[in-house]
């Protein structure tokens, strides 16, 4: 019986997978997290140019842009409600269920393929030297560089809350789109 | 659900997903298969998720139309901000992702014998999930026949209606008259009908110069997104808008051009009649809405029919008195077709169905480039078995801009990746 067979390879397949993490796709925080895929796309992997791939993204920096959302520290759109709409801790869950996904380059990013390494030398010490991100300080590799240009001037014109960000006041709008193709054509 | 199919499903649940490292036939046998009618936001989310939870599960999706076509983002298609490519789809990726689509349409429910019936086949299922979308209520509407159908199209379904009214108001003389009417409360996408308007009166505004848009609402005042909608008709349109508030639609001439309200007869060159809603005739044909209403009761914490067992139902159709406060938006459908997955999958394992949580999000052009938005959060809450509203997550945007109206234009790409996984 060919159906039986195949039946048989379909769920020999499906116990072979690793370990879906079950019980976690059946809690509330990966139930709240799912929602957010409307806007960014499954699993945070968003496919548009302004809004942000959000998984494999860093957890801490994650962490970190929810509470300025939800303290009206920082500019956005619909995250300057969203973020208000669920708890510090609910938030936090959010953010690390992100963390925890794979990252996929922007399907934008193909088209900046412009990348200047000497323009973004100084940027390695906290974004990682292939703009991997660490800690608090987000991967910038494959992110749509739409969004990267956008988020970098709005550290430029001090809008968003920033330490060592604020460097960015220094470079003209030119310069920080050469910053968002280098980055964003980065794998 | 009867007692045999409780342990049935129970068995599965200790047999299949306990990770018994040898795979039986017992376990063969008890493959489950759950069928989605309906392949728009909310069934083709709910076949995709059934899919990334258990891919033990078959998936079956019918669908009665060769191709997609988004309602979201339909009204730009309308006035040439989008081509109709952007919004059309194919349904070739499902396959990919395991699930079966069958094109066929279902005239028929056997819940006892666990079957769909089509006009092509029969279609076996343990769980039956039906998202079926919105009908309208012509029969509230004297004369409105299939003639005036033709005429005053509704494009409330995207697809060919889009078309023919976007080539009637490229058709449109100088000085002509566009009219488009609202539904009546409770309808599919409530800011659906002032995004239309805003966008007609701002092409109208660039392309045709004396050109006015009469809105026939039968609401007191903009019933979405009150305050940004008639902000921006102040701003933009004063000229191009004439809007008539608390106007009840009794009937249509199609010779004349023109649609009587209580107020008396108004006539104009192109006509958009939206009519008053209630879910497809498919939720009335499989028993799903009770005699006297007009939706179909769910569960709230399962989306579960409240009159069939085993049979859920999802988006614009279901009743909001019973699924929840949240508007019937495809944002909506997105998250109930995977609280209805996440539901099904946890029954067929024997594991706690998870709290359903809901989320919106909408953003409407006021303009060509312009937008505006509205967030909402919602949560099942076990102590009063109902969904409610957080309505700290639950806003509108501060005002209306460019900028809002990029994010508008990641929206449908993001969501329609998520249903059809492109």
């Amino acid at each position: 019986m060919p159906k039986c067979v195949i039946a048989v390879t379909v769920l020999l397949f499906a116990l072979s997978l690793p370990a879906l993490a079950f019980d976690d796709e059946l809690g509330q925080v990966a139930g709240i997290s799912r929602t957010c895929a409307g806007c960014h796309g499954t699993d945070g992997a968003s496919p548009g140019a302004m809004i942000p791939i959000i998984g494999g993204q860093m957890e801490e920096y994650l962490t970190l842009t929810m509470e300025e959302f939800a303290a009206d520290q920082r500019p956005g759109s619909a995250m300057l409600k969203f973020a208000k709409g669920y708890s510090t801790e609910q938030r936090r869950g959010i953010s690390a269920y992100f963390a925890a996904k794979p990252w996929v380059n922007s399907p934008w990013a193909a088209a900046s393929s412009v990348q200047n390494p000497d323009l973004v030398r100084a940027c390695a010490g906290c974004h990682g030297s292939s703009g991997e991100g660490r800690g608090s300080s987000p991967r910038l590799a494959g992110q749509a560089p739409e969004y990267l240009s956008h988020a970098l001037l709005e550290y430029h014109r001090g809008e968003r809350p920033a330490a060592t960000m604020r460097l960015m006041r220094a470079f003209d709008e030119a310069v920080i789109k050469l910053m968002a193709d280098h980055y964003s054509s980065l794998k | 659900m009867k007692r045999r199919e409780f342990i049935r499903y129970t068995a599965v649940g200790l047999g299949a997903l306990s990770l018994a490292p040898t795979v039986s036939l017992a376990a063969v046998a008890s493959l489950k298969r759950v069928v989605v009618v309906g392949g728009g936001f909310g069934g083709l989310t709910a076949a995709r998720y059934l899919r990334r939870f258990n891919p033990a599960i078959e998936v079956v999706l019918i669908e009665r139309n060769e191709k997609f076509y988004s309602c979201p983002i339909s009204n730009w298609v309308m006035v040439g901000k989008w081509p109709m490519k952007d919004i059309s789809f194919s349904y070739d990726s499902l396959a990919g992702q395991g699930i079966k689509v069958v094109r066929d349409e279902i005239i028929g429910l056997d819940a006892a014998a666990g079957y769909v019936q089509g006009k092509a086949g029969r279609y076996a299922y343990d769980r039956l999930v039906v998202s079926p979308g919105i009908d309208f209520r012509d029969e509230l509407i004297e004369g409105y026949d299939q003639r005036a159908k033709n005429a005053f199209p509704h494009a409330w379904h995207a697809g060919p209606q889009t078309l023919q009214l976007q080539q009637e108001l490229t058709a449109l003389p100088a000085g002509g008259t566009v009219m488009m009417t609202v539904p009546a409360s409770p309808y599919r996408c409530p800011p659906g009908p002032y995004e239309r308007a805003s966008l007609i009166a701002d092409y109208l505004k660039l392309n045709k110069p004396g050109a006015r848009l009469i809105v026939v609402d039968p609401h007191p005042h903009i019933a979405s997104k009150t305050a940004l909608f008639q902000s921006a008709w102040d701003d933009y349109y004063q000229d191009v808008i004439d809007y008539r508030t608390e106007q009840t639609i009794m009937g249509v001439n199609v010779d004349k051009k023109s649609i009587m309200t209580q107020s008396g007869e108004i006539s104009a060159d192109v006509i958009n009649l939206i009519p008053s809603q209630k879910a497809a005739a498919l939720a009335f044909t499989l028993g799903l809405v009770p005699d006297g209403e007009m939706w179909a009761p769910v569960k709230a914490r399962t989306l579960e029919s409240k009159r069939i067992p085993g049979v859920y139902v999802i988006g614009d159709a279901t009743d909001a008195r019973t699924s929840g406060p949240m508007p019937k938006s495809g944002y909506v459908a997105n998250s109930m077709g995977k609280v209805v997955a996440a539901a099904i999958v946890a029954e067929l394992a024997g594991k706690n169905v998870p709290i359903p949580w809901f989320a919106n999000t909408c953003y409407s052009m006021v303009s060509m480039s312009e937008a505006i938005y509205i967030t909402g959060v919602y949560q099942y809450d076990a102590a009063l078995d109902t969904t409610i509203t957080i309505n700290e997550g639950t806003k509108v945007s501060s005002g209306r801009s460019a900028l809002y109206g990029r994010y508008a234009e990641d929206w449908g790409p993001a969501i329609w990746s998520d249903m059809l996984g492109i």
